[in-house]
């Protein structure tokens, strides 16, 4: 791996993986396909009996004990399903408010923007564990077949996290139903 | 060019072009514009007064899913008018939702107008450029030259950020196709 100095590019910079800012401390954004076939419980968003809400499982451990202390930070998530954008998601949320509260972890303050019809953001931790921690997962509403649409998620501080686990998405009928 | 493998900077990299995420995040980079328009093509002008309320912005993303196809995208704009900030913007819009029959955009637009509204509109070019029709957009703005930028950008599609020239014009309506 190449370390350099203090640098100027004199043109324009290409990352074809990602492009990370020490200083901002904000993960980069990462892309996530909002279909999932098949799914582990026999409904399969191919076969057209998917559930209602997308779950993303993210890498960061929601666990004060992974080094992250009381110490809040921000979950951002952009996004649309359906060819014809029948969900479209743009909230930010503060996760990690009551740390005092024996390490329950993660808050209500989401702030949505929401689409023609209902994103429905649910933020939450994980039941079980993945690689020793719990992790932050979120739920957002979908239509229950496979169709074209993504999901970009960062957030900001703990940017340090977001290779520590591998994502994974779900569905459920729920937002509120933990899937993780 | 120079291609390098993973690789860090210890200080600061000072990028005097642009930042293209053009791997795992597909996002394209700000692109920034000057809101005032001098000279205007029908004799109205920003600089002598008599410009227009809104200012028409061409971006170069075709508007055809001959090149697109039916995938929706995310265009997104940021930006203020007046030294007194008599118009912010801050909006994204989904757009090629209707890739079924070719009408292509939506009006599934999102704003946060600030103190006076943004009136953002979304459209695309009536005319060709560069053989496609254009994604293009209007928002508010006083009817002269005064300091002022917008920052524009999209998610999804990242290679057609430089697909043709960027263009500004002026209208008395956001409604009123400019291109």
């Amino acid at each position: 791996m190449a370390n350099l100095q203090a640098t100027t590019v004199s043109g324009d910079i290409r990352g074809q993986s990602f492009i990370l800012d020490g200083q901002a401390d904000m993960s980069e954004w990462y892309q996530l396909s909002h279909c999932v076939c098949p799914s582990s419980d026999g409904t399969s968003d191919c076969i057209g009996n998917g559930r209602a809400y997308l779950h993303v499982r993210t890498p960061i451990p929601a666990d004060a004990a992974a080094g992250l202390g009381w110490n809040p930070y921000i979950l951002e998530v952009v996004g649309y399903h359906t060819y014809s954008g029948e969900y479209f998601h743009d909230f930010k949320a503060v996760v990690n408010t009551t740390g005092d509260g024996n390490n329950s972890f993660y808050g209500s303050y989401v702030r949505t923007n929401k689409g023609n019809s209902g994103s429905n953001p649910y933020v939450y931790r994980s039941s079980n564990t993945y690689g020793g921690y719990r992790r932050l997962c979120f739920a957002v509403g979908k239509i229950s077949c496979c169709c074209t649409g993504y999901l970009w998620v960062r957030w900001w501080t703990n940017s340090g996290y977001r290779s520590n686990y591998p994502w994974a998405t779900e569905t459920a009928d729920t937002n509120s139903t933990l899937r993780f | 060019m120079a291609s390098l493998v993973d690789t860090t900077v210890t200080g600061d990299l000072t990028i005097n072009g642009q930042t293209y995420r053009t791997g795992n995040s597909n996002i394209t980079p700000w692109y920034q514009l000057n809101h005032c328009v001098c000279p205007s093509s029908d004799g109205t002008s920003d600089c002598i007064g008599n410009g227009r309320a809104y200012l028409h912005v061409r971006t170069p993303l075709p508007a055809d899913n001959v090149v697109m196809g039916w995938n929706p995208l995310i265009l997104e704009v940021v930006g203020y008018h007046t030294y007194s900030g008599e118009y912010v913007h801050d909006f994204k819009a989904l757009l090629n939702t209707n890739g079924y029959d070719n009408t292509w955009y939506g009006s599934q637009i999102k704003t946060n107008s600030s103190l006076t509204t943004s009136n953002p509109y979304v459209y695309r070019s009536t005319n060709t450029y560069g053989s496609y029709k254009r994604v293009c957009f209007a928002v508010n703005k006083i009817s002269c030259c005064c300091t002022g930028a917008l920052w524009v950008r999209w998610w999804n599609n990242t290679s057609y950020f430089t697909d043709y020239p960027w263009a500004t014009e002026t209208a008395d309506t956001n409604s009123f196709q400019r291109f």
